[in-house]
């Protein structure tokens, strides 16, 4: 039996610019750049498009002419970008675009964006927002395993570098950082300092996936699906960020995103020995110890020493997060800067990052979410058709 | 060294559901409730209308002893909305019926915080008829 993925190529990749600030942009505006941007890119005409995902994808459908044509208003990240590559591995589509952008949402500056803001009756009323939520995951595995604040920083300050030398990113030039800098920034929620945070800014993306046989010569090489999944134990921001609350396998909620790895992996038939770079989701720096130990780089307990001992930086063994991701490459807040994870998988196949690229990266593993949202979503990219 | 308190009115307030109703209500005559499967036990992350854990079992509503130790915390520096008073700690304490309840921490300082202290719910009104458990150090 062939590989469930094995038709299914992403062609195209694009980000608009990323700023704090786009002047004269909205979502909408922002996020059609991003979609004609990676058109562009793959070398699809409108016309060749047979369903588009994403919050605005009845807005392109109209803009692009591309009617009649198949829309999905699915709001996520890699969830999106494996239902374009189900829908055409099932004959369902040949071409599929996604779009993405957030401009013109973050006006109130006094308070946190707008979208990281529970409104839920059971945590509005103490103040809880993502920062605080992630921070009470964090919380339990400094008290279980011993996790340092340091170790946290050495994560920002990893990632923060990779924004410091990459022209595209809101916060090029602003390093370089050491974890000291990490933690003389303001405390926040503790024991996130304001650098252990993401940022915000605006900005849009977008991806076009396509049935193999549209792979030309004159496109930039494809990258392919190697495997993929998706955890999640609820809806996040609404009930008591618990790690251990348990569900139907009585893994933990701290360890969300193992399951989806395990299915990842097996589906590729690679372990996480055979990855090179990890695209992975960065809304605090703890989130990613937590991540090296659920994508299988360490064992359970063991990411903090694991990122302290240097693993993840551009000469580790596996170099993390290579554009600056939402810390300081950019955080448009929609699920623009999910689909930015895939993007710079992609790119890091292609071999044509501008900076950070690691040499001869055959395996990515991308992520979306955290723990303190209660959902990890993973994907396999690989440079050789499965 | 300041003490942690309570917010005062003005900050977002919950808007009770049907089925959250009678949390709110018992809430706002100083008693904490949770809800408890009358078949299998289970205790649900939030409040619902039935039992899925078991696929249905009724679900009771039962008087907590408002007593716990605390599981994790945060100290916030940074408000989520402008009308919250810094430093504020949001909390999940695990309550001695055995289930998690998030609050937040007041009557002592950030810095006196420890994991596994012993906590008792208190509540303060958060404007309308809303009044909100807090957790409290106890002996
Ligand atoms: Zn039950």
């Amino acid at each position: 039996m062939s590989h469930p993925y094995h038709d299914v190529a992403i062609l195209g990749v694009h980000n608009t610019a990323q700023a704090r600030v786009l002047e004269g942009h909205d979502s909408e505006s922002i996020a059609m750049e991003g979609a004609a941007g990676a058109l562009a890119d793959a070398g699809i005409d409108p016309a060749q498009v047979d369903a588009v995902i994403g919050n605005f994808s009845q807005e392109m459908v109209l803009a692009f002419g591309m009617g009649p044509c198949a829309r999905v208003p699915n709001p996520l990240g890699i969830p999106a970008v494996l239902q374009a590559a189900q829908m055409i591995a099932c004959g369902q589509a040949r071409v599929v675009l996604l779009g993405a952008g957030g401009a013109a949402v973050y006006t109130d500056r006094r308070a946190t964006a707008p979208w990281t803001r529970p409104a839920n009756e059971m945590v509005v009323g103490y103040g809880l927002f993502t920062a605080a939520e992630f921070a009470l995951m964090a919380r339990r595995h400094m008290l279980t395993y011993g996790t340092t604040p340091e170790q946290m920083a050495m994560v920002a300050a990893t990632i923060r570098n990779n924004a410091h030398v990459n022209p595209e990113a809101v916060y090029y030039g602003r390093g370089p950082f050491g974890p000291e800098d990490i933690q003389a920034s303001r405390m926040v929620a503790d024991p996130f300092h304001l650098l252990d945070c993401a940022t915000t800014s605006e900005g849009g993306c977008g991806l076009v996936l396509a049935h193999a046989d549209l792979v030309g010569s004159a496109a930039p090489a494809p990258a392919w699906i190697l495997g993929g999944g998706s955890d999640s134990y609820g809806p996040a921001y609404q009930i008591a960020p618990v790690w251990e609350m348990t569900g139907r396998t009585g893994d933990p909620a701290g360890r969300v995103g193992a399951a989806a790895a395990l299915q990842s992996y097996r589906q590729a038939g690679i372990g996480p020995g055979d990855v090179d770079v990890a695209e992975l989701y960065d809304p605090f720096s703890f989130e990613i110890i937590r991540q090296m130990e659920v994508l299988g780089f360490c064992g359970e307990g063991e990411g903090g020493p694991f990122v302290a001992d240097g693993n993840i930086g551009p000469d580790g063994a596996i170099p993390v997060t290579t554009d600056g991701g939402t810390m300081s490459f950019s955080h448009p807040g929609v699920n623009a800067q999910q689909l930015q994870r895939v993007i710079r998988g992609v790119q890091q196949i292609r071999g044509t990052c501008p900076t950070r690229q690691v040499p001869g990266a055959e395996v990515v593993v991308c992520s979306n979410g955290g723990s303190g949202a209660l959902f990890t979503d993973v994907i396999l990219l690989g440079k050789e058709r499965p | 060294m300041s003490v942690l308190a309570p917010q005062p009115p003005g900050i977002p307030r919950p808007s009770p559901s049907p089925v959250s109703r009678p949390y709110w209500d018992a809430a706002r005559e100083g008693r904490l409730v949770y809800q408890k499967c009358a078949n299998c036990g289970h205790v649900p992350p939030r409040p619902l209308r039935r039992c899925w854990r078991c696929q249905g079992g009724e679900l009771r509503w039962l008087e907590s002893s408002g007593r716990g130790r605390l599981h994790t915390w945060t100290v916030v520096w940074r408000p989520q909305h402008p009308s919250f008073v810094t430093p504020y700690a949001p909390a999940v304490m695990a309550v001695e019926e055995g289930w998690w309840l998030v609050t937040a921490l007041v009557g002592c300082a950030a810095e006196d915080i420890r994991e596994d202290m012993p906590l008792e719910v208190q509540f303060h009104p958060a404007g309308g008829d809303i009044w909100l458990p807090y957790a409290s150090p106890r002996a």
